[in-house]
């Protein structure tokens, strides 16, 4: 089925267009009570151990909490259409950050460049190291990926159910836009930042963190959030 | 028992040996790798003279090397960043077969205050105990210097500045203290270590019987011993004297010997010395040797010539000749560290007596290439 066949569908579609819709991708992704995509706290991303000259380094990121993977927008492909696909009562989207539609205010809680910090536990083959933090920032997202199902119930548009059962996030990490920068008690702090900031080490990092985001807690969190928003379907 | 031969050496010495090969040496205590996949460069190596401590821990057995450790982190078009840490090798030194002395390290300690470092390091212990280890087991002093020695058992002690290792022609062998070196090292060479060598060098291969102008003297029996840096020796002679039917017993009194112990070049030497000329008489074994006894003056002339021929001649070359020997010559040591050859070299050699003891002092040369 197309969105031609589901009018509801169709409706989404243009409200996560509109940034004055309580639907807008930036405004469903974000919730300041955290329940939503930003800010998303991650308790725990475990990068595996890495081999030093043989020595095994192990890297945990404890509390991690993201902001400002809400600033985003949905792309536009090269032909100026939106980057949303519909197969039957699901929903892709594609957005990108950061966000720079007319009309959207970006909420002070979230940040122009998404940014995570969170507590850093290194162990130097086993040995727990004196605990640190780690701050990241993205300067932006190549491919924020969404896919959400919509159904409406008997009660009409009032009992519209959104259910999210995918998201991620891409970034084009060639193009540098992740920095992880560490603070921890050694003079190889510098030594560490360049060994996270690696290609290889990034990806990892990006792929634990939508390993988080992708979780079905955070999916259905994410889908009572967006189902709230229905309201917005009654105003399109 | 006491220890037969002792060589002392100071740890001042070996810290002015360390001290004078680090420069050679240093390129090989360290290590320098890339890794590619994380663009980075870790180096580490030592970056003074290893250290040696006599303290004398663990039954004096056990010393301590102490040195600096840095290691250095390069990212690629990034910024060195260098963290130290001290390291102390524990190490043992014992003798092996043949009365060599060698040293291994036991255990490494690290004391870093950057808790990765000291972590890294921890981790890495046995890479760089390997590493220290063959700086350390390079070292070997050798105590089978002293010719035609076996000794039975060996000994070693360290502590308080210096080491000493010893070896004993009996078992047990035990150290006794020895003074404070103001040299490199010395040796210790007991009496009754001479008196071996005397024995089995000299005593078992010099000729027992001579005969020169009718007398056939025998070398019975002797005494040897140490007296303010000289060998001395008692020799017990006697024998018959035949001449036209007429047969002599000789009674020939102690002969005295006094030998000299010097340094020639690297060797200890026993040289010159005198012989004493002994108190010799005739006695008659025979009538016929009565009569001519009784006559006077042919005695006079036999005691004469075996004085002359045989004592003073024969025995005294003999005995002089099985004398004229070396005791022990210090070698020159050397070896290879991590490729590097390291020689050291004796001087300033001067022996003395001390009581029934000879003493060998000496300073010694260290180079490396």
């Amino acid at each position: 089925m197309t969105a031609d066949d589901n009018p509801l569908i169709d409706m989404i579609e243009n409200i996560l267009l509109t940034p004055s819709s309580d639907f807008y991708i930036a405004t469903i992704l974000h919730d300041p009570n955290g329940g939503a995509l930003d800010p998303r706290t991650i308790d725990s991303v475990d990068l595996g151990t890495i081999s030093l000259e043989g020595v095994q380094i192990g890297i945990v990121i404890r509390n991690l909490v993201v902001r400002g993977l809400s600033n985003v927008q949905v792309a536009f492909d090269s032909e100026g259409n939106p980057e949303i696909s519909v197969d039957g009562d699901s929903v892709t989207f594609h957005a990108v950050l950061p966000n720079q539609q007319a009309g959207y205010t970006r909420p002070p809680d979230v940040p122009a460049v998404a940014a995570a910090h969170g507590d850093l536990d290194v162990t130097i083959a086993g040995q727990p190291m004196p605990p640190g933090t780690i701050l990241l920032t993205i300067s932006a997202v190549q491919d924020l990926k969404g896919v959400f199902t919509a159904t409406e119930g008997a009660g009409g548009l009032s009992t519209v159910e959104i259910t999210f059962t995918a998201l991620s996030v891409g970034l084009d990490l060639a193009a540098g836009v992740m920095k992880i920068t560490v603070d921890l008690a050694t003079v190889f702090k510098e030594t560490i930042n360049h060994i996270l900031n690696q290609p290889d080490m990034q990806a990892s990092f990006l792929e634990k963190v939508n390993a988080q985001i992708s979780s079905p807690d955070v999916l259905a969190s994410l889908s009572q959030v967006a189902t709230k928003a229905r309201a917005a379907l009654g105003t399109n | 028992m006491s220890a037969d031969f002792i060589l002392s050496f100071s740890a001042a010495f070996m810290n002015r040996a360390s001290q004078s090969i680090f420069p050679a040496i240093q390129p090989k205590m360290s290590r320098s790798g890339t890794i590619p996949s994380m663009h980075l460069t870790v180096a580490w190596g030592v970056t003074a003279p290893p250290q040696f401590q006599f303290t004398g821990a663990g039954g004096g057995q056990m010393f301590t090397l102490t040195m600096p450790l840095a290691v250095t982190t390069t990212p690629d078009g990034g910024q060195p960043q260098q963290g130290t840490s001290d390291v102390v090798a524990s190490c043992r030194a014992i003798v092996v077969a043949a009365g060599r002395v060698q040293f291994s390290v036991v255990d490494l300690t690290f004391t870093s205050t950057d808790p990765f470092l000291q972590a890294v390091l921890n981790a890495k212990k046995a890479d760089i105990t390997a590493q220290v280890n063959d700086f350390v087991s390079a070292i070997a002093i050798d105590l089978a210097i002293v010719e035609g020695v076996n000794f039975a058992g060996y000994a070693l002690q360290i502590g308080q500045g210096q080491g000493a290792a010893a070896g004993g022609l009996q078992m047990p062998v035990a150290i006794p203290s020895t003074p404070a070196l103001s040299t490199d090292f010395a040796a210790y060479i007991s009496q009754s270590l001479v008196q071996y060598i005397v024995q089995t060098t000299f005593w078992a291969q010099v000729p027992k019987n001579y005969s020169a102008s009718g007398a056939d003297v025998h070398l019975n029996g002797y005494e040897a011993g140490l007296s303010n840096g000289q060998l001395w020796l008692n020799l017990h002679l006697s024998g018959t004297y035949s001449s036209a039917g007429a047969d002599w017993d000789i009674n020939i009194g102690t002969v005295n010997v006094v030998l000299n112990v010097a340094v020639e070049g690297r060797n200890l030497v026993i040289r010159g010395g005198n012989v004493s000329r002994p108190d010799v008489s005739l006695h008659p074994s025979n009538w016929l040797a009565w009569v001519y006894t009784i006559g006077g003056g042919i005695v006079t002339a036999i005691i004469t010539a075996i004085l002359n021929n045989v004592i003073g001649g024969t025995i005294q070359d003999n005995i002089r000749g099985s004398l004229n020997r070396t005791l022990l010559e210090v070698p020159v040591l050397s070896g290879a560290i991590e490729g590097v050859n390291v020689t050291l070299t004796p001087r300033d050699l001067t022996v003395s007596g001390q009581g029934s003891q000879l003493v060998l002092t000496g300073n010694a040369d260290v180079t490396a290439s």
